[in-house]
């Protein structure tokens, strides 16, 4: 499974396509390993076995008869359970989803499906994705494969521990405030939240209609890359999509002089963990030494912007859970029971103020990109907690926690952005460091090349886990 | 505040609720502030993002 893993999808794929490689065998690679690791990371509430067993069978015969059905044909991939999967359970994390059953299939998942993927389960999260742990009160604390004492970050906690175990070679995850690339930069993988309205949202459970989107968790940029060629495009089910431009399947060259922008102000520098900042320091010096052009800049409204960001978050997510579970909160976590509760008490004046100061950051970002390629800044602020400290049924430090989290992703919510994480370095405890790159709307092309640019520089490499 | 309370947990909410609300509250209201202080001014409208981007 190691050497599997280690070659990227494109080559997988190509493997698959000429033969060499059987889906069948892939699937149950990936099976041991779920097997091997599950009882310490949680990354799973469902491993479809039999029904990922079958749907490889398929493609292995698909491909005997000369069909296939795209660039993902026979690859293994995990869905976090916030998207639906027609006969499948989508819980969203929450006890009182146990016994749902989807009766359509999202459009994310259903374009994995028709490029050939084969689902291998649905990840486990933070109850409802409202939180960036993914200790989940229900379903087990997802741990840090890197070390199983520490949390893998969230929400989509899962998806970025399986993808990094190599229990399955991609992810799917949805941010909100960071919710891809909050674990991505805590497990050591690549995490791409695109464009807001880029990718379908159809069929996924809602936690903030203003801020949700889906993107990938994926062990490569050019992995992510060729997910989001698959996942992007128009979707009549979702009328934020279809403005960007069809997205390429493989990553395209960096600008040839490319130019970074590199944030700074009290947001991005202040109360950063030692090893965090050195790692952002060496990453914009390796960019700068391969061709980049690296100057600071700032943005005034990124700390409005900050309470603008969790002003509209929690006031929709109230609005939401309001309506879809009315007089159930009692039955959810502690954590989720009370902000959700937190936020019901949130003035409309403020919600309407916040959606000010959100236009105002939007515009302030835009003008950057007349003069920059990118922005980099960290991804987290500080190192995976320790599961304990963060746990709501143990104590309060899950209060301390939230908020550093995720400081440093919830600005490109706020102001829609595409964003990615790469991993560049391990820190001295041996848990992974990554850094946070973000480009102008619809520009993930750009935004990947340069990361590509940067993974290559940092020389990350997955190595065996567990 | 209750009565908002009572509809999303379908029962009065119990005093650790109110406690843990109130405390989130004053701390949403100390950061607000930051807002409040923000410079908006007539022509900045709310940019919710169904229209991204422009």
């Amino acid at each position: 499974m190691l050497a599997a893993v280690s070659a990227g999808l494109a080559a997988l794929a190509a493997a698959i396509r000429t033969g060499r490689l059987s889906p069948v065998d892939l699937v149950e690679r990936c099976l041991e390993r779920i097997r091997a690791t599950e009882e310490r990371l949680h990354a799973f509430i469902h491993v479809d076995a039999e029904g990922a067993r079958e749907a490889a069978r398929r493609r292995e015969a698909e491909v005997r008869r000369g069909q296939v059905r795209g660039p993902l044909h026979g690859i293994p991939v995990a869905v976090k359970d916030l998207f639906d999967q027609a006969g499948l359970p989508t819980t969203a994390g929450a006890a009182i989803r146990r016994g749902h059953r989807a009766k359509t299939t999202s459009t994310a998942v259903q374009r994995l499906l028709e490029a050939g993927a084969v689902v291998i389960g649905k990840t486990n999260l933070h109850e409802f994705a409202f939180g960036v742990t993914s200790v989940n009160p229900h379903f087990g604390a997802v741990a840090n494969p890197w070390d199983t004492e520490r949390v893998a970050g969230g929400s989509s906690g899962g998806s970025a521990a399986a993808a990094a175990a190599g229990c399955c070679l991609a992810a799917l995850g949805t941010d909100t405030g960071g919710s891809i690339r909050i674990p991505a930069a805590l497990c050591g993988v690549v995490g791409l939240k695109p464009t807001f309205g880029r990718v379908s949202r159809h069929g996924v459970v809602p936690l903030s209609w203003s801020f949700d989107t889906v993107g990938p968790l994926a062990r490569s940029v050019a992995d992510a890359a060729l997910l989001l060629s698959v996942l992007a495009g128009p979707d009549p089910q979702d009328p934020l999509t279809g403005r960007g431009a069809p997205f390429p399947p493989q990553v395209p060259p960096p600008p040839p002089t490319f130019r970074i922008g590199r944030l700074r102000g009290p947001l991005f520098d202040e109360a950063l963990d030692d090893e965090v900042g050195a790692a952002l320091e060496r990453a914009c010096t390796l960019l700068a030494r391969a061709g980049g052009r690296v100057r600071e800049v700032s943005v005034e409204a990124s700390l409005a912007g900050q309470i603008a960001q969790t002003t509209i978050l929690f006031a929709e997510a109230s609005a939401y859970h309001r309506r879809a579970y009315p007089g159930r909160l009692a039955e959810y976590g502690p954590d989720v029971r009370e902000l959700l509760a937190a936020g019901a008490t949130i003035p409309a004046t403020a919600y309407v103020d916040a959606q000010r100061v959100q236009g105002v950051a939007i515009r302030q970002t835009r003008h950057l990109f007349a003069d920059y390629d990118a922005l980099i800044c960290a991804a987290v602020p500080v190192q995976a907690p320790r599961i304990e400290e963060v746990d709501p049924a143990r104590g309060e430090g899950w209060r301390r926690a939230r908020a550093p989290l995720s400081r440093l992703t919830r600005l490109f919510n706020l102001t829609g952005l595409p964003a990615v994480v790469v991993p560049v370095e391990r820190a001295r405890g041996g848990l992974p460091l990554g850094v946070q790159l973000a480009a102008a709307p619809g520009e993930e092309a750009r935004l990947l090349a340069i990361a590509a640019v940067l993974e290559a520089v940092a020389d990350w490499t997955l190595p065996p886990l567990l | 505040m209750e009565e908002t309370l009572r509809a999303l947990l379908g029962a009065a909410p119990d005093d650790e609720t109110l406690r843990a609300v109130e405390e989130w509250r004053s701390a949403w209201r100390r950061e607000w502030e930051r807002v409040e202080s923000f410079d908006l001014g007539d022509e900045d409208p709310p940019a919710p993002l169904w229209c991204w981007p422009p």
